[in-house]
């Protein structure tokens, strides 16, 4: 089993095998195959073997509709159509932490509630005491920037405000893992910069573990620690590559001045190259 | 004129912004003007067409014995207002059916939503009662009525009931179909976050439904007056639709436009206070 993962990835990192303690998630030979209503089905995924570790922020870059989300989905708990096996280390639920809390792609604010509410609600599984919860939502809504719009609803808010309520609804549930599908994908340059920079910071100190997906390299320089790319449908994993370049105190937590970075712009024509071939594929 | 250098305006640090006065009268004049659009034309349409209505019957296009001019109805309806003879009776009868009215509604609605949010959660509640409802719901429910009288007797009981059946299906039909169609995401959020399964119906799924609930309910009641009426015109002694059905047959025209008009109000009155209500309870859907 192990041995199929490491020939199916092939990269920087197929080397070093990290001891089974260290996983967070095991993804091994997964298949997705949708059968929509006319009957003709569509492989979305085929073969998809992953090692998520403790502590680490794997981004995922790939073409459009090449089983991104899919996957995330499979991750999340929300499609459970599928072949092959997911692993976490540890039981689903236990000591009021989920094993995953996810960042969806589209607009995911319940539109009834309050950003607060809308919060509260991701935090109602883990049955924490009413002074932890109003901290966590206190805490999160002022990390992505929300902390005066607590008590606003969703339609009372642009278009990249209701993606930070989301953001900060997976954040306050601290998961073991951390599903986020093209969080930033919705708001405006620079936001997406200052958000870079705050989940960084934020994922160093709680030494979170993610899984990324993005269609912007430089992000997932930015952020990661491991970045996949993925093949035009049906999705397999192209390339693996381990990244160093980090925001850390020395670039002043700025996602700018780390392009500056000598390692960077080798990378990014490197993740380049790959996806160029599969987004003329998938077109 | 363009120079080279640009010149950097930036706002004094401590100042509030201050918001332009004429900005504010002229959004304020815009509402104003709406309202005043919505209030004329409110008013003068209905006006305008009772003024053809008196045309109509003055010239003889229609017949003045049984349509006689709106000038003639409101002076006969001020009479009996005035000695108290047609306020009375419209009083009288209208309670009457307001009794009947209500707990009808009441039970319609309480097993209407009971069996939609069913429906709409469970797949196997849904498979097996679609079905029998879309089969039975095109069934006009007066036409019912002759068994219901079988069962429940002549008096008020069936009158209920078929009041029932009519609010039954609307908010039945809506909340299932409400909860079938909403949004997929809230439900998946719901899964995502492991929320308890309480909260998921409580807090996701029937506030998902809402708006489409809430017009259940407002035709349900449109419904329910029909059917009332309805049912009251061919076996009641008393009840409004008694009223407007006897007063045609000993043509007392006034009583019949006195009982239409109260109909009449009693349907907007209600409609307002839904409407009030889906404000309170859908905030999000208005914006
Ligand atoms: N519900 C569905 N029914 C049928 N086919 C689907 C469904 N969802 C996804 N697919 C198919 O699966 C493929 C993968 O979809 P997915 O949403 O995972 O792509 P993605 O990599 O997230 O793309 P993007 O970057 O555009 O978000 C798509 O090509 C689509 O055709
Ligand atoms: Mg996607």
């Amino acid at each position: 089993m192990t041995t199929a993962h490491e020939t199916a990835v092939p990269g920087n990192g197929a080397g070093r095998r990290p001891p089974e303690a260290e996983v967070a998630v095991a993804v091994d030979r997964i298949s997705k195959v949708f059968l929509p209503k006319n009957n003709v089905p569509v492989p979305a995924m085929v073969d998809v073997s992953l090692r998520i570790r403790r502590k680490e922020v794997l981004a995922i870059l790939g073409p459009s509709g090449c089983g991104k989300s899919t996957l995330l989905r499979i991750l999340g708990g929300l499609d459970t159509q599928y072949r092959g096996t997911v692993t976490w280390a540890q039981a689903r639920q236990e000591h009021g932490r989920l094993n995953a809390a996810t960042v969806f792609q589209q607009d995911s604010t319940l539109p009834w509630m309050t950003v607060a509410q809308n919060i509260g609600l991701g935090l109602s599984g883990l049955r924490l005491d009413a002074a932890e919860r109003k901290e966590r939502i206190d805490r999160y809504s002022a990390l992505v920037g929300l902390a005066a719009f607590r008590s606003a609803y969703p339609h009372e808010l642009s278009g990249g405000m209701k993606q930070r309520a989301a953001i900060a609804r997976a954040l306050a549930c601290e998961p073991r893992v951390l599903l986020m599908d093209e969080p930033l994908a919705a708001l405006d340059a620079q936001t997406r910069l200052v958000m870079q920079a705050e989940l960084q910071a934020l994922w160093r100190r709680t030494e979170s573990t993610v899984v990324y997906v993005t269609h912007d390299i430089e992000e997932a320089i930015t952020l990661a620690d491991r970045i996949v790319v993925m093949s035009a449908r049906p999705g397999r994993i192209k390339s693996e590559r381990r990244t160093d370049i980090h925001l850390d105190g020395a670039d002043g937590a700025d996602p700018v001045a780390l392009r500056a970075h000598p390692g960077f712009a080798p990378l990014a024509r490197d993740l380049w190259a790959d996806l160029a071939q599969e987004v003329g594929d998938a077109l | 004129m363009s120079s080279a250098v640009t010149e950097i305006k930036t706002a004094p640090a401590g100042v509030e912004p201050t918001v332009d006065p004429n900005v504010v009268r002229a959004a304020i004049a815009l509402r104003r003007r709406t309202m005043a659009k919505r209030i004329v034309m409110g008013v003068f349409t209905p006006i305008f067409f009772l003024a053809i209505w008196e045309v109509l019957s003055r010239v003889g296009v229609l017949d003045r014995e049984y349509i006689p001019p709106p000038s003639e109805v409101f002076r006969g309806m001020g009479a009996g207002i005035k000695d108290g003879s047609l306020t009375e009776a419209v009083a009288h009868n209208g309670w009457i059916s307001i009794q009947r009215l209500v707990p009808g509604f009441a039970l319609g609605l309480v097993v209407g939503l009971v069996a939609g949010i069913a429906m709409g959660i469970l797949d196997l509640v849904r498979f097996g009662l679609r079905p029998i409802i879309s089969a039975t719901f095109p069934i006009p429910k007066i036409a019912i009525f002759p068994i219901l009288i079988i069962i429940f007797g002549i008096g008020d009981t069936s009158k209920i009931v078929v009041v029932a059946l009519a609010v039954f299906y609307m908010v039945c039909i809506n909340t299932a179909s409400g909860i079938e169609y909403s949004n997929r995401i809230y439900r998946e959020v719901a899964t995502a976050f492991q929320v308890p399964k309480r909260v998921e119906y409580l807090r996701v799924i029937i506030p998902s439904a809402l708006p489409s609930i809430m017009t259940g309910v407002r035709l349900g009641v449109g419904n329910a007056l029909i059917v009332l009426v309805s049912a009251e015109f061919v076996s009641a002694q008393a009840g409004i639709g008694y009223y407007i059905w006897n007063a045609w047959q000993v043509l007392d025209i006034n009583a019949m436009f006195g009982g239409l008009i109260v109909i009449a109000l009693f349907g907007i009155l209600t409609n307002w206070c839904l409407l009030a209500l889906e404000r309170r309870l859908i905030p999000w859907s208005q914006s």
